[in-house]
Formats: structure tokens, C-alpha cells, sequence
């Protein structure tokens, strides 16, 4: 996989060959709190992303998988604690540079897709290399955003504008974009939470062989047992601390809050036939 | 061009297209403030543009502001001390201080001036008269007559394409005659020297020509005067007596003398009311006719400011040498459009202020409705600086909008007013053509004020915008 250009001083890169520990985590989080006014929602959460691994964060919902997740990406820098990302603490980032890292080393996936709906698939692809601190030419960025498209299946949808698309399809556009400077990092926030059972397994399926084939790191946000079943590792987030866990532990939460896969309609947000 | 100016180049260009994108796809919010701008902007540069166009059309044609006429104190009216002071002066014999050759030199000494022309009046009577092949019948006016150094006109004559010279003819004329016939072409016989002498070239003034057009040729039923009757005009003869008063109906000098004079065209510089002739011409008149101290008197002298220098130093210099300077009213009419204008940019101003709310209120709405996209473009990689510059370059496209169809409006409504002016409002001196001066610095203002209003009014959301954590705004937080 080519790597992401980078270049100013401030801006983050992998983590030296010096410095083998580090190089081995992607992410390295320790103690880290985060309260919404008097709600404590992470309590001390503590973790680390080997380099190429593929692993599942679960937990009841509310117990701040996401706020864990926003934490990790640099989207949410309003906690206490220590967030290593390639090596670099995010805290002692600024601005620009951690909206560089985000760009170029992280994709993000979310529950909602977040595309937008006044651009086309491709143009929603294109995104990223707007923000880029060396972004692609014109042609070559067309070309890098329909190679995206292409690897989700979705060639022939890029000038759809995500309202003509289905779930699914919105969420491999959502994909493509995060794909579309070949990160490192893919972090996903319940992908699969608003599809329907088959095109979730497909998003799924992809998750694993982006991991397999490209050596993608892949931390997955998800109360679903099926997506934590793909993870080799699964973490769970208990009392706003990281735990061990397992994707057996999703279906002893399901029994108080999740409906399990087969109960689920069948009909949200299916690709159409 | 280097890569990372490239690099720079494409990232900003891949901003600028999304700001195209964003505008596109809300055009309806993009009009109303575009509309607010461009009603503020169309009132700035209208009153502005009236404001240059009534000094530099109207005004300056007027009073000239770069040029001074110095003349003697004038007469004091005060009845009071003041008043009696002058009184008894003038029992004593002690006129106002002469305006001579001492302080010519003085005033063309001045840092600050450029030339002084010194300006003689004829100190008799002057009876002019002639007309016959023009109007059918002989007129005759009395003709204040001022004289000025050929040099103060020269510039514009040859400006202005005046084919007639403007010089002294008199010394080279001695050719004996006792009618025109026995004179050579182009010289005429003045009877009391018996001698051919080329006509004496005369200036009138384009006010004197207002003056005529817009009462004298109405209330007798004369063709106006304009550029075509003008041309005819040029080379028109006729004849002075000097010593000799129309009004007095009698001689008052028994050394009268009489003069061929032909007109030889038009100038910002000669006498308002009356004709301007060469200098020498009213030397030698006022030495042969009035005595010897007459012809050392100037009656005023117009100073020529340096290109750029203010008046007040020289005032100064004026006031101090014991003279005063003409009140032309030029002061106070310009402070009257001054205050007019200040007063139509303020209003101006404040629609523009309003119009600031307006973007304001219309980016905060746009932001609280955009809030999920913008988290999404941080997500992505945007930084604050991103979204500032893409939320202020969306901002900076309606100031331009504004400003382009503001001007046009302004321009629209200034052409309007100028062929009603045309067309429906009667002739009156230094009626100008258009009342409007659109320059390009005041178009490059009105654009500047117009961009800059919509900048200042959307630099608060912007900036709010910039500082929302991508969390918060993807997961819809406040």
C-alpha cells in the first residue's frame, strides 16, 4: 500500500523504526476520561491497536463505545488522558496538524453513512483530497476516487447523489471515502447498524479483507455479534473502562437491549434489486 | 512553479470548488443576501458617485479649487471700530495696499505655487459696439475689460483647439490708413493714430456664455450659443472706444482711443463678466488714459497651486502680505456637498449595516442547518482554517455579487436621472451632461465596502462554525 504524503514538521507519520515498541501500536490510549456535564462516560479507558489488527470494541449502548471511538480519531479532544495515535500524542497536536493526520492515516466509517447529499458518490469520494496538505491533480484524484469506488462495487453508481442510493450503498460510499488515500486506520462506528442483514454481512466480509489482504488496521465500534465474530480480538467497555471480552458477551447484552440479527426487518435500508 | 506551490494551488482550488458546490445547491438564501448587499452597495455608490460627479462636473468647473485670485482688502462695512479705522485710512489718503510687481514676485517665490498670472482692469470706461452683420442692427454694451498674461491661457487655448492667437499685436503695427480698406488683410484702421493694426484678440468666459444662453438669449429671442455657433462666433469684430461709457452717455477722458477687437475664443480664465484681452494691451491703455499709476496696479493675481499642495500656506502667506483672496463661495459650496454626502453615506452605510446583520443572521442559520456537514468535512481532514475560509469565501462571493449588481444598480438608477435631467428640466448655467462620476476607484471601493461587510458579517459564525468539535457536531450535540 503506497503511503499517504506528509510533510510539513508538525504533521504525523508512522511511528519511527527506532522505536520498535511504538511501532507496534497503532493506538495506545491510557486513562482516558470523558464527561458530558455531570455524566462520566469514560472512566479511566485504557487501550492499544496493534499495527494490522482487526478488533471489536462492544458494550451495552450508552456505555461510550462511540465517545471512545471520537476520542481515538481526534475528533473529540475534550477528555483527560493520554491518546497516542502513530506515535504521536494527540493532545499536544495542533489543529492543523491533527485535521492532517485524520486526512491522510484514519478513515472513519459511521452508523449514518455522513455523506453529502448535494454531492455525487464520486464527489463525496473526492473529499478528503480537498483538505490534503499535497492533494492529488484533478485527474488523478478522479481516478484514485473511482478505483475507491470500484473496490466496493459501486463504479457504475458515482454520479449518484446519496438520496438516489440505498443503505448499503451509502455505506460503501461512506467506505470508499474513508478508503480514498489508503489509510492506516479505519475507525467504524456501528457500520452495519442501519443495514439490512446481507448487505451487512458484505460490508462485514469487506472489513475482512480489507484487514487480510491489505494489512488495514481495523477498530470496530459494534453491539452486533456477527461484526465482533470477524474481530481477532474483542474489547469490552464496561462502566466506562476497557475490559476484556468477547463477542459472546454481545449476546448476553442482547437479552436486556439488542434484538438479535434475525428479528431485525429484514426490508431497512436494502440495496435495491 | 515549485511542487508545494502546486500542492497549494490544487488544495485551494479544491476549496474554491467546494464553496461553488455549496452555493449551488442554496441559491435561495445566497439572492436574499446578495439582495440586501447589493441594495446597500447600489446607495453607497450612488451618493458617492453624485458627490465627485457635482465636484468634479459642476463645482470645479465653477470655482476652481487648485487656483487662488489675490486682491486688495476690500472695503470694511463694519460700523463698527473696524469700520471707522477704514474710514479714517481712507480720509488720510491710504487706499488699500496696491497689488504690484513687488508682490508678484513675492507670491512666485512660494514653495507651494506653481505661476501667479497677474490680472490688470482697464481704470476707464470702455464702450463696445458693432454686430451689424450678426443681428441686423449695430448694439452697444459697456465692456468691463480685464487683462491677463497670454501665457495663463495659452495651455488651454492650445488644449482646446483655439486657432486664433492670444498675443500682443501692437508693437509691430504702424502701417498708416484712414479706412480698413487701406489696411492689409486680417488689420483694420484704428482711427485715432491712423494706423492698421491687427484686431486686439479677445476672451470671454463660458459663464458669461451660461449667463447669455440661459437668460439673455431667452428673454430677447437669440439663438443660444453652443459649440457650432461658437466656431462662427471665433473671428467675430467689432469696435471699443476707450474713454467712452455707454451708460454716462458721455466721453470721460479726452484721450479716447479706439480699438478693432476680434474674439478669439473661450476661456476657464477670463473675466466673468466682461472680456479679457493680453496684459500689454491694458498696460499701455491704462498708462496713456488713466496715468502711469494705473499701469502699475494689478487689479488681482491668480495663483496656480503646485499639482497636489493644499491653498492654506499660501492663505497665509496672502493674509499676512495684507491682502485677501476672492470669496468665490467655492468653500462653502464644497463644505455643502460635503455634508450632504457625509450625511447620504452615512445613511448608505447604515442599509450596509443592516445588510451585515442580515448575512449574519443568515450564516448562523446556514451553519445551525449545515452543522452535521461540517462535522463531516472535520472529519475528513478540514481544519478550522478550512472551514473559515470556505465559510468566509461563500461570505466574500455575495459581497462580490452585491458589489457587481450594486454598482450596476447605482449606475442604472445614475443614467435614469441624468436623461430625465435631459429631457424634462430647463437649461441653467453649468448644467452638466451627467451629474454622476463613476470612477474606477470608486467602483474598486463600493466592491472593497462590499466584500468587506459580507467578511465582517459572517466572520462571527465562521469563526463559531471553526471552533465546533467534529464530535459534537457529527453527533449532533450542542
Amino acid at each position: 500500500m503506497p503511503e499517504p504524503s506528509s510533510s510539513s514538521a508538525e504533521s504525523p507519520s508512522p511511528p519511527s523504526v527506532a522505536d520498535p515498541a511504538a511501532a507496534a501500536f497503532v493506538i495506545v490510549a491510557s486513562d482516558v476520561r470523558r464527561s458530558f456535564g455531570r455524566d462520566a462516560v469514560l472512566c479511566g479507558a485504557s487501550l492499544q491497536v496493534k499495527q494490522g489488527e482487526l478488533l471489536a470494541l462492544v458494550g451495552r449502548s450508552g456505555s461510550g463505545k462511540s465517545t471512545l471511538l471520537s476520542v481515538l480519531g481526534g475528533l473529540d479532544r475534550d477528555y483527560q488522558g493520554q491518546v497516542t495515535l502513530f506515535g504521536k500524542d494527540l493532545a499536544a497536536l495542533s489543529d492543523a496538524a491533527l485535521s492532517q493526520l485524520r486526512n491522510e492515516h484514519i478513515g472513519f466509517v459511521f452508523q449514518s453513512f455522513h455523506l453529502l447529499d448535494h454531492l455525487s458518490a464520486l464527489e463525496n469520494v473526492l473529499l478528503p483530497n480537498a483538505f490534503a496538505a499535497s492533494p492529488l491533480a484533478h485527474a488523478a484524484a478522479h481516478e484514485r476516487a473511482r478505483e475507491a469506488l470500484a473496490r466496493v462495487d459501486l463504479a457504475d453508481r458515482a454520479t449518484a447523489r446519496p438520496p438516489e442510493l440505498s443503505g448499503g450503498q451509502k455505506q460503501r460510499v461512506a467506505l470508499a471515502r474513508a478508503l480514498f488515500f489508503r489509510p492506516q486506520l479505519l475507525l467504524c462506528d456501528e457500520p452495519t447498524g442501519n443495514l439490512d442483514v446481507t448487505t451487512g454481512q458484505r460490508i462485514i466480509e469487506l472489513f475482512a479483507t480489507l484487514n487480510q489482504r491489505e494489512g488495514l488496521t481495523l477498530l470496530l465500534v459494534t453491539h452486533e455479534p456477527r461484526v465482533a465474530a470477524v474481530a481477532r480480538r474483542v474489547l469490552r467497555i464496561d462502566a466506562g473502562q476497557v475490559v476484556s471480552g468477547s463477542a459472546t458477551d454481545l449476546v448476553t447484552d442482547q437479552s436486556t437491549e439488542l434484538a438479535p440479527d434475525s428479528a431485525r426487518p429484514a426490508h431497512r435500508q436494502e440495496d435495491p434489486p | 512553479m515549485s511542487a508545494s506551490n502546486a500542492a497549494f494551488f490544487r488544495r485551494r482550488l479544491g476549496l474554491v470548488r467546494l464553496i461553488r458546490q455549496n452555493i449551488a445547491r442554496a441559491p435561495r438564501p445566497f439572492a436574499l443576501s446578495v439582495f440586501g448587499i447589493t441594495l446597500g452597495i447600489a446607495a453607497l455608490s450612488f451618493f458617492l458617485s453624485l458627490s465627485l460627479g457635482m465636484q468634479e462636473r459642476v463645482l470645479r468647473r465653477i470655482f476652481p479649487a487648485d487656483r487662488l485670485e489675490v486682491v486688495p482688502q476690500k472695503t470694511s462695512f463694519d460700523s463698527g471700530a473696524a469700520g471707522a479705522l477704514d474710514a479714517l485710512g481712507s480720509l488720510l489718503g491710504a487706499g488699500p495696499k496696491p497689488l504690484d510687481a513687488q508682490v508678484l514676485a513675492t507670491l512666485r517665490a512660494h514653495p507651494d505655487v506653481q505661476t501667479v498670472f497677474p490680472r490688470m482692469k482697464v481704470a476707464f470706461p470702455v464702450r463696445g459696439w458693432g454686430g451689424e452683420s450678426l443681428i441686423g442692427r449695430t448694439a452697444y454694451l459697456d465692456l468691463p475689460i480685464d487683462g491677463i498674461d497670454p501665457e495663463a491661457v495659452a495651455p488651454e487655448l492650445r488644449q482646446t483647439g483655439q486657432p486664433l492667437a492670444f498675443v500682443d499685436h501692437e508693437p509691430t503695427s504702424n502701417t498708416f490708413c484712414t479706412d480698413d480698406k487701406g489696411c492689409p488683410s486680417g488689420q483694420f484702421c484704428d482711427w485715432d493714430v491712423n494706423k492698421c493694426r491687427p484686431p486686439v484678440p479677445v476672451l470671454i468666459s463660458p459663464f458669461l456664455i451660461e449667463v447669455y444662453n440661459s437668460s439673455i438669449a431667452k428673454m430677447n429671442g437669440l439663438p443660444r450659443i453652443n459649440g457650432f455657433v461658437l466656431g462662427r462666433l471665433r473671428g467675430f469684430v467689432f469696435v471699443a472706444d476707450l474713454g467712452r461709457s455707454f451708460l454716462a452717455r458721455k466721453t470721460v477722458t479726452d484721450k479716447v482711443r479706439y480699438r478693432h477687437m476680434v474674439l478669439a475664443g473661450v476661456s476657464d480664465r477670463a473675466t466673468p463678466i466682461g472680456i479679457t484681452v493680453p496684459l500689454a494691451y491694458v498696460k499701455r491703455w491704462n498708462a496713456e488714459i488713466a496715468g502711469e499709476r494705473a499701469a502699475q496696479e494689478y487689479s488681482s493675481l491668480s495663483v496656480q497651486m503646485k499639482p497636489g499642495r493644499p491653498v492654506t500656506r499660501v492663505l497665509e502667506q496672502v493674509r499676512k502680505l495684507g491682502f485677501t483672496v476672492e470669496d468665490n463661495g467655492a468653500e462653502q459650496a464644497g463644505l455643502a456637498v460635503l455634508l450632504l454626502t457625509a450625511l447620504f453615506v452615512l445613511v448608505s452605510l447604515s442599509t450596509l449595516a443592516v445588510a451585515a446583520g442580515s448575512v449574519t443572521h443568515t450564516f448562523f442559520r446556514a451553519i445551525a442547518e449545515r452543522r452535521h456537514e461540517l462535522g463531516v468535512l472535520r472529519a475528513v481532514g478540514a481544519s478550522r482554517a478550512d472551514l473559515l475560509f470556505i465559510l468566509l469565501g461563500e461570505a466574500a462571493v455575495i459581497g462580490l455579487f452585491g458589489g457587481v449588481f450594486g454598482l450596476a444598480l447605482a449606475w442604472l438608477s445614475a443614467t435614469g436621472i441624468d436623461l430625465l435631467s435631459r429631457s424634462a428640466l430647463p437649461d441653467f448655467p453649468f448644467k452638466p451632461d451627467s451629474y454622476f462620476l463613476f470612477t474606477p476607484s470608486l467602483c474598486a471601493l463600493a466592491l472593497g465596502f462590499s466584500v468587506g461587510t459580507c467578511l465582517l458579517g459572517a466572520a462571527w459564525p465562521a469563526r463559531t462554525a471553526a471552533r465546533l468539535s467534529p464530535a459534537a457536531a457529527l453527533s449532533g450535540q450542542r
